[in-house]
């Protein structure tokens, strides 16, 4: 393969990223808005004209033209490279996302299993970036956010376990294309979600667990800014701090299409053949995904955070034991019928 | 176990239940309004930009007075008689141009305490709030609608129209004591032999002139006059005028210690009064002498020093200075001391009473004793005092 | 040049690189850092090697795990954390000499060796064929190293109540 052969791969590769781009802006837009209704208020209403949709474009180029602030004591390096390692991850991640039957960045065998392990440089990332500012907000925000994931991804990997041995493969591909059809109960889709009652209470356990990996409220220690000003992002400023909520909503979409694969069909369509095809396809994908991320924004605007110890209480001692029993549960289920 | 289900089903069902409240809000109207573009009614009461009718004013000052925080600021010029400035709309004469009616609204903090003294209502709250601005000085709002050319020229016919009537008012005051000389000029030749005695009592009093803070400046020159005159005293029997050339000095010096008393200026034609010709010159001198108080006991020493016993009275007149009327009657009882001298004194002490009465401040005397009460009108109860500064 | 063989050289070189400043470098947490970069580079050789299920695996186990439990270990065992932890080098003769020795035993190895060359092949499905022989004919010694870490674990929790119960 010559340079110039793989520019069609680089195209390629490029395509998850205009999707995230596109929809960073929209979600954080989206986020004021249902932030806005849900506190009664219209949110952003000027920039662009209908209902301030240009308002992303505003604070990009704000931030664009914000100076590139560096602490003087900061590990110059690494300080530099945290932001762009975290988005690298949540962007590697999105290789193995079937978008629509016609587009997947890498159709391997592993897919769910190198999404898990991709994303554990999101943590590594993290506490480069707290460890590097040198202060102490960036730090503690670092190791809790540390805490937090280290200790979620046990839930979620066992939640997503469940659904890979009823669904019998790692590529997502194969998990959604098995997903297809109408059959459930004579007219549900089959979506795994409806397949299994265990796979119910995985959900919830998956969802809670998403909730805590993206830093979403109510988990959303690492950045709390009422007790940690920002986080590991304190001293982040301009293009670098853009680049880590860039990667952070990047890894909310990130986790809500893998839910929405995992539990809703992907890119099956809920009305079986009607509305079906690669662009409805990516279509109805996307829907999917945004309801989650869209429930995740609700849940943000209704429930008040969490300690750090409760949150430690809910992992290891709830949600833990509870997604191992599920795992054996589903696994009988799966045995007997 | 069972426990931890119930607690786990509680918190499940509480998470929905708020989330049951949130999501009806999402679909729930915004309570906000989009301000530039809609805008909500105010409260009819709602204090914000205040507003003059300037053509309602009639200047009363009582808006400024309310302020707690000063920033009303008001100068009204008197118009002259012939002018009239028109009635209010609710039916008050107008008798003030308002030169300068400023409010200054960085200062202003809507406590609404101005709007209600206004006697005619015309300075209220208008209902808009939007006129923030970068420049501090763009917050004093000027109401009078008098142009700079109009306001200078009402200054100087009010300023014309007071110097008239002052002058009218000396006159009068002068005609008065030149009819009570008349009376006492017969007398004063058969007084000498009281005039040897007075310079005794004549070197007493520059002593007392001291004491007299206001006065004083103007008093030493008399004191060492006074002997001269004491000794001529006789002579001033018939020649008053004298003593009177003395006073004139004085009145000169008192502008400078008293101003706003107008009361003064009538009180020292009195000293004048034997002094016709000198009369003229007097009025000027009193023009600025709203310290009647100061200027009074500069008549009232030479009363002293006219009569023996009067230093004793005069003492009490540094206290006093604001009394003028009890020069006047210490004058009385001078004359029992001074035999010779009091026959001329008596009519002096006739034009006195005439200056009490243009005194009505000083009359508020301490000098119990001495004066008696018909002379004093000026024991109007300070109030009135008041008022009458107001004029 | 083809992409595979640049990718090859730039993944290789940023192995050795950052093996290189993790060993020379003096704070420690540079060092852990510059594993990172090490243990990446490893899995990219992996990937590159169409071993994908190992390099997933080292990515989730080494980075994953190991590199946050030694940064954790760093940054929670010392006073305080912003500190420049440094390190020392001890020993310095007996451990060139044993180094010498076996470098030289090693590259002796490397040197005698026929190595065999196989096509480059993309293989089908490399999971599938690993979870059948883990859970067939490595059965046994797959569940016995399960039990394994089982113990280390309950071993680890052991000592940390232990050691609270003390207090
Ligand atoms: S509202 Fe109050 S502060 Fe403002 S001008 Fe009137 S009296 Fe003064
Ligand atoms: S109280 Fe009314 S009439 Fe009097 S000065 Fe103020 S605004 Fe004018």
């Amino acid at each position: 393969m010559t340079w110039l052969e793989s520019l069609p791969l680089a195209v390629f590769v490029m395509i998850p990223l205009v999707i995230i781009l596109i929809y960073a802006l929209f979600a954080i837009w989206m986020e004021r808005k249902v932030a806005g209704f849900i506190q009664d208020r219209l949110g952003p209403m000027r920039v662009g004209g209908w209902h301030g949709w240009a308002q992303s474009f505003a604070d990009l180029l704000k931030l664009i033209q914000k100076e590139d602030i560096i602490p003087a004591e900061a590990s110059k390096f690494l300080f530099r490279f945290a932001p762009f390692l975290m988005f690298a991850a949540s962007y590697a991640a999105f290789a193995v996302i079937p978008f629509s039957s016609a587009y997947m960045g890498s159709n391997i065998d592993i897919g769910v299993f190198y999404l898990l392990a991709i994303t554990s440089l999101l943590t590594i990332s993290v506490i480069m970036a707290g460890w590097a500012s040198n202060n102490k907000w960036s730090l503690l925000g670092a190791m809790r956010t540390a805490a937090q994931m280290v200790s979620y991804e046990v839930p979620t990997i066992m939640a997503v376990l469940s659904v890979i041995i009823v669904a019998g493969s790692l590529n997502l591909m194969t998990v959604t294309e098995m997903q297809s059809g109408n059959d459930t109960l004579g007219f549900l889709p089959n979506w795994l979600i409806f397949q299994n009652p265990f796979l119910l209470v995985a959900f919830v356990i998956f969802f809670i667990s998403i909730l805590a990996e993206s830093h979403r409220v109510p988990f959303d220690l690492p950045e709390s800014e009422s007790e940690l000003v920002a986080g590991f992002q304190t001293e982040y400023s301009g293009m670098r701090w853009a680049m880590f909520m860039l990667a952070e909503y990047a890894d909310m979409l990130l986790l809500s299409l893998l839910g929405a694969v995992l539990f809703f069909g992907g890119w099956n369509s809920p009305f079986g053949g009607f509305m079906d095809g690669p662009i409805w396809g990516f279509f109805w994908f996307m829907f999917k995904g945004m309801i989650l991320v869209f429930v995740m924004m609700w849940i943000r605007w209704t429930l008040p955070r969490y300690r750090v110890d409760q949150l430690m209480y809910l992992c290891w001692s709830i949600l833990i034991p509870l997604s191992f029993i599920n795992f054996v549960l589903i696994a009988l289920w799966e045995m007997l019928f | 176990m069972v426990h931890s289900f119930k607690q786990g089903w509680q918190t499940l069902k509480s998470i929905f239940t708020g989330m049951g409240i949130t999501i009806r809000h999402f679909f729930g109207p915004s309570v906000t309004l989009q301000y530039p573009d809609e805008r909500d009614v105010l409260p009819k009461l709602a204090r914000s930009k205040l507003f003059v009718n300037i053509d309602d004013c009639i200047g009363c000052n009582l808006c400024a007075r309310a302020c707690p925080v000063n920033c009303i600021d008001i100068e009204t010029v008197k118009a002259g008689a012939d002018v009239d400035l028109g009635k209010t709309s609710n039916g008050s004469q107008k008798r003030l141009w308002i030169s300068r009616f400023v409010i200054d609204m960085a200062k202003c903090m809507y406590c609404d305490l101005c709007t209600y003294p206004c006697p005619t209502d015309c300075i209220y709250m208008v209902q808009e709030y939007e006129y923030s601005d970068f420049n501090r000085d763009n917050l004093v709002y000027k109401f009078s609608n008098l142009t700079p050319e109009k306001i200078a020229e009402v200054k100087e016919t009010a300023r014309i129209e007071a110097e008239e009537a002052e002058k009218k008012k000396a006159e009068e005051a002068a005609a008065k004591a030149a009819r009570a000389s008349k009376a006492s000029d017969s007398r004063p030749s058969s007084v000498p032999g009281a005039a040897r005695g007075i310079p005794g009592s004549a070197k007493g009093i520059p002593g007392k002139a001291k004491g007299i803070p206001g006065a004083s400046k103007g008093v030493p020159g008399k004191a060492q006059g006074i002997p001269g005159a004491a000794k001529s005293i006789p002579g001033k029997a018939k020649g008053i005028p004298g003593a009177a050339k003395g006073v004139p000095g004085k009145a000169k010096s008192i502008p400078g210690t008293a101003k706003g008393v107008p009361g003064a200026a009538k009180s020292v034609p009195t000293a004048a009064k034997g002094v016709p010709g000198k009369a003229k010159g007097v009025p000027g001198a009193a023009k600025g002498v709203p310290g009647k108080a100061k200027s009074v006991p500069t008549a009232a020493k030479n009363v002293p020093g006219k009569a023996k016993s009067i230093p004793g009275t005069a003492k009490g007149v540094p206290g006093k200075a604001k009394s003028v009327p009890t020069s006047a009657k210490s004058v009385p009882g001078k004359a029992k001391s001074v035999p010779g001298t009091a026959k001329s004194v008596p009519g002096k002490a006739k034009g006195v009473p005439g200056k009490a009465k243009g005194v009505p401040g000083g009359g508020a005397a301490k000098v119990p004793g001495k004066s008696t009460a018909k002379q004093v009108p000026g024991k109007k109860p300070p109030k009135e005092n008041k008022d009458n500064n107001t004029d | 040049m083809e992409l595979t063989t640049l990718l090859f050289y730039f993944f290789s070189l940023l192995t050795i690189g950052s093996a290189i400043f993790m060993v020379f470098s003096k704070n420690i947490v540079h060092a852990a850092f510059a594993l990172m970069f090490t243990l990446l580079g490893v899995a990219a050789l992996y990937v590159l090697l169409f071993a994908d299920f190992i390099a997933a695996t080292q990515i989730l186990v080494y980075v994953g795990g190991i590199l946050i439990l030694i940064l954790f270990g760093v940054m929670l065992t010392t006073k305080g954390f912003t500190d420049n932890l440094k390190t020392l080098t001890t020993n310095l003769r007996p451990v060139s000499v044993v180094m010498t020795l076996v470098a030289a035993g090693m590259i002796y190895v490397l040197l005698t060796t026929t190595w065999p060359v196989a096509e480059i092949a993309e293989p089908e499905g490399t999971i599938t064929g690993l979870g059948t022989l883990l859970l067939k004919e490595y059965i046994l010694p797959f569940q016995v190293t399960g039990v394994l870490l089982l113990v280390a674990i309950i071993g680890a929790l052991l000592m940390a109540t232990k050691v609270k119960h003390q207090q």
